[in-house]
Protein backbone atom coordinates (compact mmCIF):
# COMPACT_ATOMS: atom_id res chain seq x y z
CA UNK A 1 0.00 0.00 0.00
CA UNK A 2 1.58 3.42 -0.91
CA UNK A 3 1.24 6.65 0.82
CA UNK A 4 -1.58 7.87 -1.38
CA UNK A 5 -3.70 4.68 -0.65
CA UNK A 6 -2.82 4.92 2.80
CA UNK A 7 -4.39 8.61 3.41
CA UNK A 8 -7.91 7.46 1.57
CA UNK A 9 -8.00 5.35 4.26
CA UNK A 10 -9.13 8.55 6.51
CA UNK A 11 -12.52 8.13 3.90
CA UNK A 12 -13.31 4.64 4.60
CA UNK A 13 -14.91 4.83 7.96
CA UNK A 14 -18.51 3.97 6.59
CA UNK A 15 -17.23 0.81 5.14
CA UNK A 16 -18.60 -2.70 6.69
CA UNK A 17 -15.60 -3.58 9.30
CA UNK A 18 -14.59 -7.08 7.02
CA UNK A 19 -14.43 -5.54 4.23
CA UNK A 20 -12.03 -2.85 5.33
CA UNK A 21 -9.81 -4.82 6.95
CA UNK A 22 -9.59 -7.32 3.89
CA UNK A 23 -8.88 -4.06 1.58
CA UNK A 24 -6.53 -1.64 4.24
CA UNK A 25 -3.59 -3.41 5.62
CA UNK A 26 -1.08 -2.78 4.13
CA UNK A 27 1.00 -5.94 3.11
CA UNK A 28 4.62 -4.05 3.73
CA UNK A 29 3.69 -2.30 6.93
CA UNK A 30 6.57 -2.52 9.08
CA UNK A 31 6.65 -5.49 11.38
CA UNK A 32 8.83 -6.66 14.42
CA UNK A 33 10.37 -10.25 15.54
CA UNK A 34 9.61 -10.89 18.77
CA UNK A 35 13.25 -12.16 19.74
CA UNK A 36 12.17 -15.15 22.12
CA UNK A 37 10.18 -16.55 19.54
CA UNK A 38 10.34 -15.53 16.07
CA UNK A 39 6.29 -14.13 15.83
CA UNK A 40 6.21 -10.70 14.06
CA UNK A 41 3.93 -8.05 15.40
CA UNK A 42 3.52 -4.46 13.83
CA UNK A 43 5.75 -1.94 15.02
CA UNK A 44 3.01 0.77 15.92
CA UNK A 45 0.89 -0.64 18.81
CA UNK A 46 -1.88 1.26 20.97
CA UNK A 47 -1.75 2.84 24.62
CA UNK A 48 -4.57 3.25 26.40
CA UNK A 49 -3.42 5.42 29.79
CA UNK A 50 -6.06 8.37 29.82
CA UNK A 51 -7.69 7.86 26.44
CA UNK A 52 -9.51 4.56 27.00
CA UNK A 53 -10.32 5.41 30.80
CA UNK A 54 -13.95 7.15 29.57
CA UNK A 55 -16.20 4.99 32.11
CA UNK A 56 -19.30 4.44 30.73
CA UNK A 57 -19.78 7.41 28.46
CA UNK A 58 -21.65 6.20 25.20
CA UNK A 59 -20.65 9.07 23.40
CA UNK A 60 -16.51 7.87 23.88
CA UNK A 61 -17.30 4.60 23.92
CA UNK A 62 -18.66 4.93 20.24
CA UNK A 63 -15.98 7.38 19.46
CA UNK A 64 -13.18 4.89 20.62
CA UNK A 65 -14.93 1.74 18.68
CA UNK A 66 -13.96 4.05 15.33
CA UNK A 67 -10.30 4.32 16.84
CA UNK A 68 -10.09 0.72 17.28
CA UNK A 69 -11.74 -0.09 13.68
CA UNK A 70 -8.79 2.24 11.89
CA UNK A 71 -6.53 0.30 14.07
CA UNK A 72 -7.51 -3.16 13.15
CA UNK A 73 -7.59 -1.42 9.69
CA UNK A 74 -4.59 -0.46 9.66
CA UNK A 75 -3.11 -3.67 10.66
CA UNK A 76 -2.44 -2.58 13.96
CA UNK A 77 -1.32 -5.19 16.75
CA UNK A 78 -0.43 -4.51 20.03
CA UNK A 79 -2.92 -3.02 22.10
CA UNK A 80 -1.58 -1.75 26.21
CA UNK A 81 -3.47 -1.68 29.21
CA UNK A 82 -3.42 -1.86 33.00
CA UNK A 83 -5.47 -2.54 35.94
CA UNK A 84 -4.14 0.77 37.27
CA UNK A 85 -5.96 2.83 34.10
CA UNK A 86 -9.06 3.16 35.72
CA UNK A 87 -12.05 2.18 33.66
CA UNK A 88 -9.60 1.38 30.40
CA UNK A 89 -9.21 -2.50 30.60
CA UNK A 90 -13.58 -2.54 30.96
CA UNK A 91 -13.68 0.09 28.13
CA UNK A 92 -11.93 -2.55 25.52
CA UNK A 93 -13.94 -5.48 27.12
CA UNK A 94 -16.93 -3.99 26.05
CA UNK A 95 -15.92 -2.61 22.27
CA UNK A 96 -13.28 -5.89 21.38
CA UNK A 97 -16.33 -7.82 21.35
CA UNK A 98 -18.52 -5.82 19.25
CA UNK A 99 -15.84 -6.45 16.20
CA UNK A 100 -16.93 -10.00 15.83
CA UNK A 101 -13.24 -11.73 15.84
CA UNK A 102 -12.30 -9.39 13.01
CA UNK A 103 -9.45 -8.21 14.79
CA UNK A 104 -6.73 -10.02 12.93
CA UNK A 105 -3.32 -9.75 15.05
CA UNK A 106 -4.57 -8.26 17.83
CA UNK A 107 -2.05 -8.88 20.56
CA UNK A 108 -3.63 -8.42 24.20
CA UNK A 109 -0.97 -6.93 26.49
CA UNK A 110 -2.13 -5.85 30.46
CA UNK A 111 -0.06 -5.65 33.42
CA UNK A 112 -0.23 -6.85 37.06
CA UNK A 113 -1.43 -4.65 39.31
CA UNK A 114 1.63 -3.68 41.77
CA UNK A 115 0.09 -3.97 45.17
CA UNK A 116 -2.32 -6.45 44.67
CA UNK A 117 -2.87 -10.62 44.99
CA UNK A 118 -1.26 -11.39 41.45
CA UNK A 119 -4.00 -14.29 40.74
CA UNK A 120 -6.40 -12.31 41.10
CA UNK A 121 -5.86 -9.39 39.88
CA UNK A 122 -5.26 -11.09 36.34
CA UNK A 123 -8.17 -12.86 36.19
CA UNK A 124 -9.64 -9.59 36.91
CA UNK A 125 -8.16 -8.31 34.16
CA UNK A 126 -8.96 -10.90 32.13
CA UNK A 127 -12.64 -10.75 32.81
CA UNK A 128 -12.92 -7.31 32.20
CA UNK A 129 -11.05 -7.44 29.10
CA UNK A 130 -13.64 -10.85 27.80
CA UNK A 131 -10.34 -12.89 26.36
CA UNK A 132 -9.36 -16.20 26.92
CA UNK A 133 -6.07 -15.33 27.89
CA UNK A 134 -3.19 -12.36 27.41
CA UNK A 135 -0.29 -12.45 24.89
CA UNK A 136 1.51 -10.48 27.31
CA UNK A 137 1.57 -10.03 30.92
CA UNK A 138 3.88 -7.03 32.28
CA UNK A 139 4.84 -6.64 35.97
CA UNK A 140 3.80 -2.87 36.39
CA UNK A 141 6.54 -0.14 37.00
CA UNK A 142 8.86 -2.86 38.67
CA UNK A 143 6.95 -2.80 42.13
CA UNK A 144 6.59 -6.28 43.95
CA UNK A 145 8.13 -7.65 40.92
CA UNK A 146 9.52 -10.64 42.70
CA UNK A 147 6.37 -11.54 43.78
CA UNK A 148 4.70 -11.33 40.25
CA UNK A 149 7.04 -12.62 37.89
CA UNK A 150 6.97 -16.10 39.48
CA UNK A 151 3.56 -16.37 39.37
CA UNK A 152 4.00 -14.87 35.85
CA UNK A 153 6.36 -17.64 34.90
CA UNK A 154 4.73 -20.22 36.69
CA UNK A 155 1.67 -19.41 34.01
CA UNK A 156 3.76 -19.03 30.76
CA UNK A 157 5.15 -22.70 32.16
CA UNK A 158 1.55 -23.76 32.35
CA UNK A 159 0.80 -22.57 28.88
CA UNK A 160 -1.51 -19.84 30.33
CA UNK A 161 0.60 -16.90 29.05
CA UNK A 162 2.64 -16.52 25.89
CA UNK A 163 5.21 -13.86 26.94
CA UNK A 164 6.60 -12.24 30.26
CA UNK A 165 7.20 -8.59 30.39
CA UNK A 166 8.55 -5.88 32.96
CA UNK A 167 7.55 -1.94 32.78
CA UNK A 168 8.88 1.17 33.91
CA UNK A 169 7.99 5.16 32.42
CA UNK A 170 9.57 8.69 32.38
CA UNK A 171 13.13 7.00 32.67
CA UNK A 172 12.77 5.45 35.88
CA UNK A 173 14.34 2.71 37.82
CA UNK A 174 16.57 1.50 35.06
CA UNK A 175 19.37 0.13 36.76
CA UNK A 176 16.72 -2.51 38.83
CA UNK A 177 15.00 -3.34 35.03
CA UNK A 178 18.85 -3.81 33.74
CA UNK A 179 19.51 -5.91 36.49
CA UNK A 180 15.76 -7.88 36.06
CA UNK A 181 16.79 -8.32 32.47
CA UNK A 182 20.01 -9.36 32.89
CA UNK A 183 18.67 -12.32 35.54
CA UNK A 184 15.24 -13.69 34.18
CA UNK A 185 14.56 -14.82 30.91
CA UNK A 186 12.35 -11.91 29.76
CA UNK A 187 10.46 -11.61 26.51
CA UNK A 188 9.83 -7.86 26.90
CA UNK A 189 10.95 -5.44 28.60
CA UNK A 190 8.82 -1.40 28.17
CA UNK A 191 10.17 2.16 28.84
CA UNK A 192 9.97 5.51 28.18
CA UNK A 193 11.72 6.41 24.20
CA UNK A 194 10.96 8.82 22.44
CA UNK A 195 13.18 11.55 20.45
CA UNK A 196 13.34 13.44 23.51
CA UNK A 197 14.06 10.60 25.77
CA UNK A 198 16.73 8.74 25.06
CA UNK A 199 18.30 7.12 27.72
CA UNK A 200 17.43 3.64 27.02
CA UNK A 201 19.35 3.75 24.29
CA UNK A 202 22.79 3.95 26.26
CA UNK A 203 22.45 0.26 28.12
CA UNK A 204 18.74 -0.81 27.92
CA UNK A 205 17.83 -0.96 24.29
CA UNK A 206 21.91 -2.41 23.51
CA UNK A 207 21.21 -5.29 26.86
CA UNK A 208 17.88 -6.26 25.08
CA UNK A 209 19.47 -6.84 21.31
CA UNK A 210 22.16 -8.94 23.30
CA UNK A 211 19.29 -10.63 25.64
CA UNK A 212 17.12 -11.44 22.84
CA UNK A 213 14.07 -8.96 25.00
CA UNK A 214 11.40 -7.65 23.05
CA UNK A 215 11.18 -3.66 23.75
CA UNK A 216 8.21 -1.75 23.67
CA UNK A 217 8.37 2.13 23.97
CA UNK A 218 6.08 4.17 26.13
CA UNK A 219 5.65 7.70 26.08
CA UNK A 220 6.15 8.69 22.31
CA UNK A 221 4.62 11.86 22.76
CA UNK A 222 5.04 12.30 26.27
CA UNK A 223 1.62 11.74 26.99
CA UNK A 224 0.61 14.61 24.34
CA UNK A 225 3.46 17.46 25.32
CA UNK A 226 6.06 16.78 22.91
CA UNK A 227 4.00 16.61 20.06
CA UNK A 228 2.48 19.76 20.48
CA UNK A 229 5.53 21.44 20.87
CA UNK A 230 6.71 20.13 18.01
CA UNK A 231 3.63 21.12 15.87
CA UNK A 232 4.08 24.61 16.74
CA UNK A 233 7.06 24.52 14.12
CA UNK A 234 6.97 23.59 10.66
CA UNK A 235 8.21 20.02 9.26
CA UNK A 236 11.81 19.98 8.15
CA UNK A 237 11.43 19.50 4.42
CA UNK A 238 13.82 16.49 4.36
CA UNK A 239 11.14 14.36 6.12
CA UNK A 240 9.64 13.78 3.07
CA UNK A 241 12.96 11.88 2.51
CA UNK A 242 12.09 9.17 4.77
CA UNK A 243 8.24 9.69 3.92
CA UNK A 244 7.07 11.42 6.73
CA UNK A 245 4.05 13.63 6.11
CA UNK A 246 3.34 15.10 9.59
CA UNK A 247 5.28 15.11 12.31
CA UNK A 248 3.56 12.25 14.07
CA UNK A 249 4.96 10.07 11.54
CA UNK A 250 8.41 11.65 12.01
CA UNK A 251 8.43 11.07 16.08
CA UNK A 252 7.03 7.28 15.40
CA UNK A 253 9.77 6.38 12.93
CA UNK A 254 12.37 7.58 14.85
CA UNK A 255 11.36 5.30 17.52
CA UNK A 256 10.66 2.09 15.46
CA UNK A 257 13.36 2.54 13.16
CA UNK A 258 15.53 1.59 16.14
CA UNK A 259 16.76 -1.53 15.49
CA UNK A 260 16.10 -3.16 19.12
CA UNK A 261 12.88 -1.19 19.31
CA UNK A 262 9.95 -3.61 18.66
CA UNK A 263 6.91 -2.03 19.00
CA UNK A 264 5.67 1.41 20.04
CA UNK A 265 2.45 2.37 21.36
CA UNK A 266 0.67 5.78 21.26
CA UNK A 267 -2.33 6.40 22.77
CA UNK A 268 -5.23 7.81 21.36
CA UNK A 269 -8.63 9.22 20.98
CA UNK A 270 -9.11 10.57 17.93
CA UNK A 271 -9.65 8.15 14.56
CA UNK A 272 -7.52 10.84 12.46
CA UNK A 273 -4.90 10.99 15.25
CA UNK A 274 -5.14 6.85 14.63
CA UNK A 275 -4.68 7.35 11.01
CA UNK A 276 -1.20 9.76 11.70
CA UNK A 277 0.34 6.82 14.15
CA UNK A 278 -0.58 3.89 11.76
CA UNK A 279 1.32 5.68 8.90
CA UNK A 280 4.82 5.13 10.81
CA UNK A 281 4.79 1.91 9.61
CA UNK A 282 4.90 2.59 6.23
CA UNK A 283 7.16 3.65 3.68
CA UNK A 284 10.97 4.79 4.12
CA UNK A 285 12.59 4.62 7.42
CA UNK A 286 15.27 6.74 8.89
CA UNK A 287 18.61 4.95 8.94
CA UNK A 288 20.95 5.76 12.24
CA UNK A 289 22.40 9.05 10.38
CA UNK A 290 18.87 10.25 10.01
CA UNK A 291 17.84 9.37 13.38
CA UNK A 292 20.72 11.09 15.07
CA UNK A 293 19.47 13.90 12.64
CA UNK A 294 15.82 14.00 13.58
CA UNK A 295 16.97 13.99 16.90
CA UNK A 296 18.81 16.85 16.86
CA UNK A 297 16.28 19.02 14.78
CA UNK A 298 14.22 18.28 17.60
CA UNK A 299 16.36 19.04 20.30
CA UNK A 300 17.16 22.62 18.63
CA UNK A 301 13.26 23.54 18.41
CA UNK B 1 11.58 9.01 47.91
CA UNK B 2 13.84 10.30 44.63
CA UNK B 3 11.02 8.58 42.25
CA UNK B 4 8.25 10.48 43.80
CA UNK B 5 9.98 13.49 43.52
CA UNK B 6 10.71 13.03 39.71
CA UNK B 7 6.36 12.69 38.93
CA UNK B 8 4.73 16.05 37.26
CA UNK B 9 1.30 16.61 39.19
CA UNK B 10 -0.46 16.06 35.62
CA UNK B 11 1.58 12.04 35.78
CA UNK B 12 -1.03 11.49 38.79
CA UNK B 13 -3.87 12.35 36.16
CA UNK B 14 -5.35 9.15 35.01
CA UNK B 15 -8.37 10.65 32.77
CA UNK B 16 -8.15 13.37 30.06
CA UNK B 17 -9.66 16.95 30.77
CA UNK B 18 -13.02 15.93 28.55
CA UNK B 19 -13.54 12.68 30.16
CA UNK B 20 -13.55 15.20 33.23
CA UNK B 21 -16.30 17.55 31.98
CA UNK B 22 -18.30 14.77 30.49
CA UNK B 23 -18.90 13.71 34.29
CA UNK B 24 -21.02 16.83 34.97
CA UNK B 25 -22.99 16.30 31.54
CA UNK B 26 -23.66 12.52 32.49
CA UNK B 27 -24.63 13.35 36.25
CA UNK B 28 -27.23 16.52 35.14
CA UNK B 29 -28.95 14.02 32.76
CA UNK B 30 -29.43 11.31 35.58
CA UNK B 31 -30.75 13.97 37.98
CA UNK B 32 -32.66 15.23 35.39
CA UNK B 33 -35.67 16.62 36.69
CA UNK B 34 -34.44 16.87 39.89
CA UNK B 35 -32.43 20.20 39.01
CA UNK B 36 -35.50 21.80 39.92
CA UNK B 37 -35.68 19.92 43.34
CA UNK B 38 -32.58 21.72 43.81
CA UNK B 39 -33.14 25.02 42.84
CA UNK B 40 -35.66 25.20 45.08
CA UNK B 41 -33.39 24.06 48.22
CA UNK B 42 -31.22 26.64 47.07
CA UNK B 43 -33.56 29.17 47.32
CA UNK B 44 -35.06 27.84 50.63
CA UNK B 45 -31.19 28.15 51.73
CA UNK B 46 -31.32 31.86 50.33
CA UNK B 47 -34.25 32.63 52.39
CA UNK B 48 -33.20 31.24 55.40
CA UNK B 49 -30.12 33.68 55.26
CA UNK B 50 -32.13 36.88 54.72
CA UNK B 51 -35.40 35.97 56.61
CA UNK B 52 -33.65 33.78 59.99
CA UNK B 53 -36.66 32.29 61.60
CA UNK B 54 -35.92 30.03 64.88
CA UNK B 55 -35.39 26.34 63.01
CA UNK B 56 -33.64 27.79 60.11
CA UNK B 57 -30.81 26.68 61.25
CA UNK B 58 -31.69 22.71 61.63
CA UNK B 59 -33.07 22.93 58.31
CA UNK B 60 -30.37 24.42 56.65
CA UNK B 61 -28.27 21.99 58.08
CA UNK B 62 -29.88 19.03 57.39
CA UNK B 63 -30.77 20.32 53.96
CA UNK B 64 -27.18 20.65 53.18
CA UNK B 65 -26.35 16.96 54.75
CA UNK B 66 -28.65 15.50 51.81
CA UNK B 67 -26.73 17.67 48.98
CA UNK B 68 -24.00 16.27 50.55
CA UNK B 69 -24.63 12.72 50.46
CA UNK B 70 -26.10 13.18 47.21
CA UNK B 71 -22.85 14.78 45.52
CA UNK B 72 -21.17 11.66 47.59
CA UNK B 73 -23.74 8.81 45.46
CA UNK B 74 -24.37 10.70 42.33
CA UNK B 75 -21.49 12.12 41.15
CA UNK B 76 -18.13 11.39 43.35
CA UNK B 77 -19.39 7.41 42.94
CA UNK B 78 -21.68 6.80 40.69
CA UNK B 79 -20.20 9.33 37.81
CA UNK B 80 -16.82 10.50 38.58
CA UNK B 81 -15.14 6.92 40.74
CA UNK B 82 -15.43 5.22 36.73
CA UNK B 83 -11.97 7.40 35.90
CA UNK B 84 -10.88 8.32 39.48
CA UNK B 85 -9.88 5.41 41.48
CA UNK B 86 -9.51 7.71 44.06
CA UNK B 87 -13.21 9.22 43.71
CA UNK B 88 -14.94 6.67 46.05
CA UNK B 89 -12.54 7.96 48.59
CA UNK B 90 -13.67 11.43 48.39
CA UNK B 91 -17.31 9.96 48.12
CA UNK B 92 -16.53 8.67 51.98
CA UNK B 93 -15.24 11.62 52.79
CA UNK B 94 -18.58 13.60 51.30
CA UNK B 95 -20.55 11.12 53.50
CA UNK B 96 -18.77 11.90 56.73
CA UNK B 97 -19.57 15.71 55.79
CA UNK B 98 -22.97 14.73 55.33
CA UNK B 99 -23.61 13.04 59.18
CA UNK B 100 -21.92 15.70 60.52
CA UNK B 101 -24.06 18.29 59.15
CA UNK B 102 -26.71 15.68 59.90
CA UNK B 103 -25.50 16.01 63.75
CA UNK B 104 -26.02 19.91 63.75
CA UNK B 105 -28.94 19.55 62.37
CA UNK B 106 -30.18 17.16 65.35
CA UNK B 107 -28.32 18.58 67.88
CA UNK B 108 -30.40 21.47 70.50
CA UNK B 109 -26.80 22.98 70.90
CA UNK B 110 -25.61 23.38 67.79
CA UNK B 111 -28.10 23.99 64.81
CA UNK B 112 -28.65 27.62 65.73
CA UNK B 113 -24.92 28.65 64.77
CA UNK B 114 -25.16 26.57 61.47
CA UNK B 115 -26.37 29.80 59.87
CA UNK B 116 -26.58 33.27 61.65
CA UNK B 117 -29.43 33.98 63.61
CA UNK B 118 -30.12 37.68 62.14
CA UNK B 119 -30.60 38.69 58.65
CA UNK B 120 -27.29 38.23 56.46
CA UNK B 121 -25.98 41.39 55.16
CA UNK B 122 -25.82 40.78 50.99
CA UNK B 123 -22.33 42.29 51.37
CA UNK B 124 -21.32 39.51 53.70
CA UNK B 125 -18.41 37.46 52.95
CA UNK B 126 -20.20 34.03 53.19
CA UNK B 127 -23.62 35.46 51.07
CA UNK B 128 -21.33 36.61 48.28
CA UNK B 129 -19.46 33.27 48.37
CA UNK B 130 -22.87 31.47 48.24
CA UNK B 131 -24.52 33.86 45.88
CA UNK B 132 -21.16 32.76 43.33
CA UNK B 133 -21.54 29.33 43.86
CA UNK B 134 -25.01 29.40 42.93
CA UNK B 135 -24.76 31.76 39.89
CA UNK B 136 -21.15 32.58 39.09
CA UNK B 137 -19.96 29.03 39.39
CA UNK B 138 -21.35 26.91 37.05
CA UNK B 139 -21.17 30.20 34.25
CA UNK B 140 -16.96 28.73 34.13
CA UNK B 141 -17.43 25.98 32.35
CA UNK B 142 -19.87 27.82 29.25
CA UNK B 143 -17.02 30.74 29.15
CA UNK B 144 -14.71 27.94 28.81
CA UNK B 145 -16.53 26.36 25.53
CA UNK B 146 -18.13 23.62 27.21
CA UNK B 147 -21.77 22.27 26.92
CA UNK B 148 -24.45 23.84 28.98
CA UNK B 149 -25.30 20.18 29.79
CA UNK B 150 -22.53 19.89 31.58
CA UNK B 151 -22.80 22.83 33.99
CA UNK B 152 -21.75 22.71 37.77
CA UNK B 153 -24.73 23.37 39.86
CA UNK B 154 -25.19 22.96 43.48
CA UNK B 155 -26.31 19.63 44.99
CA UNK B 156 -24.65 18.10 41.61
CA UNK B 157 -20.81 19.03 41.64
CA UNK B 158 -18.82 18.62 44.68
CA UNK B 159 -16.91 22.68 44.04
CA UNK B 160 -20.42 24.62 43.85
CA UNK B 161 -22.04 22.16 46.97
CA UNK B 162 -18.73 22.74 48.98
CA UNK B 163 -18.57 26.58 48.24
CA UNK B 164 -22.21 26.80 48.76
CA UNK B 165 -21.82 25.42 51.87
CA UNK B 166 -18.80 27.36 53.26
CA UNK B 167 -20.63 30.41 51.88
CA UNK B 168 -23.71 29.35 54.09
CA UNK B 169 -21.22 28.46 57.73
CA UNK B 170 -19.35 31.38 57.16
CA UNK B 171 -22.62 33.49 57.87
CA UNK B 172 -22.77 31.66 61.22
CA UNK B 173 -20.29 30.75 64.21
CA UNK B 174 -17.19 30.40 63.32
CA UNK B 175 -16.43 28.83 66.62
CA UNK B 176 -19.12 26.87 66.26
CA UNK B 177 -18.84 26.11 63.12
CA UNK B 178 -14.85 25.44 62.09
CA UNK B 179 -15.08 21.37 62.25
CA UNK B 180 -17.79 21.69 59.50
CA UNK B 181 -15.43 23.94 57.68
CA UNK B 182 -12.66 21.28 57.09
CA UNK B 183 -14.16 18.96 54.23
CA UNK B 184 -15.52 21.44 52.05
CA UNK B 185 -11.66 23.38 52.54
CA UNK B 186 -9.99 20.27 51.53
CA UNK B 187 -12.34 19.38 48.40
CA UNK B 188 -11.32 22.62 47.30
CA UNK B 189 -7.88 22.11 47.93
CA UNK B 190 -7.85 18.83 46.08
CA UNK B 191 -9.88 20.28 43.28
CA UNK B 192 -7.40 23.10 42.87
CA UNK B 193 -4.97 20.35 42.24
CA UNK B 194 -6.87 18.35 39.79
CA UNK B 195 -7.54 21.39 37.47
CA UNK B 196 -3.71 22.97 38.01
CA UNK B 197 -2.91 18.74 36.80
CA UNK B 198 -5.33 19.38 33.86
CA UNK B 199 -3.47 22.47 32.69
CA UNK B 200 -6.50 24.75 33.59
CA UNK B 201 -5.52 27.25 35.60
CA UNK B 202 -8.87 29.11 36.41
CA UNK B 203 -9.67 25.83 38.44
CA UNK B 204 -7.94 27.10 41.02
CA UNK B 205 -10.71 30.07 41.75
CA UNK B 206 -12.97 27.77 44.15
CA UNK B 207 -10.04 27.69 46.35
CA UNK B 208 -8.80 31.32 46.30
CA UNK B 209 -12.64 32.24 46.72
CA UNK B 210 -12.99 29.89 49.69
CA UNK B 211 -9.97 31.09 51.54
CA UNK B 212 -10.69 34.75 50.36
CA UNK B 213 -14.14 34.37 52.02
CA UNK B 214 -12.89 32.71 54.73
CA UNK B 215 -10.20 35.60 56.06
CA UNK B 216 -13.09 38.34 55.05
CA UNK B 217 -14.67 36.81 57.74
CA UNK B 218 -12.34 36.71 60.13
CA UNK B 219 -11.09 40.14 59.86
CA UNK B 220 -14.40 41.52 59.29
CA UNK B 221 -16.06 44.13 61.45
CA UNK B 222 -19.00 42.44 63.20
CA UNK B 223 -20.87 45.38 64.44
CA UNK B 224 -19.96 47.63 61.53
CA UNK B 225 -21.70 45.15 59.08
CA UNK B 226 -24.58 44.01 61.57
CA UNK B 227 -25.50 48.07 61.53
CA UNK B 228 -25.24 48.42 57.83
CA UNK B 229 -28.13 45.51 57.08
CA UNK B 230 -30.46 47.76 59.52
Amino acid sequence: MNRRQFISLAGLGLTPLPQLLRAAVSEDRLMRPIPSTGERIPAIGMGTWVTFNIGNDPVARAQLRDVLRAFFAHGGGMIDSSPMYGSAEAVLGQLLPQFGGETPGLFTATKVWTSGDGPSDIENSRRLWRVDGFDLLQVHNLLAWERHIETLFEMKERGELRYVGITTSHGRRHRDMLRVMRDWPLDFVQATYNVLDREVEREMLPLAAERGIAFIANRPYRRGSLINFVQRHPLPAWAADIDCPHWPAFLLKFIVSHPAVTCAIPATSQVEHMHENMSAMVGRMPDADTRERMAAHVAAL
Amino acid sequence: MQDWASYALSDFLMFSPASYYRRYELANADLWPGQLLLAAAAITLLWALRRPGPRSGQWAALLLAAVWAMVAGLFLHRHYAQINLAADGFALVFLLQALLLLACGLSPTWRQRVLAARPVSTRHPGMLLFVYALLVHPLFGLLADRPWQGVELFGIAPDATALATLGILLTGSLAANWPLLIVPLTWCAISALTYLAMGHVHGIAPLVLAIAALVATLFRNPTRADNATR
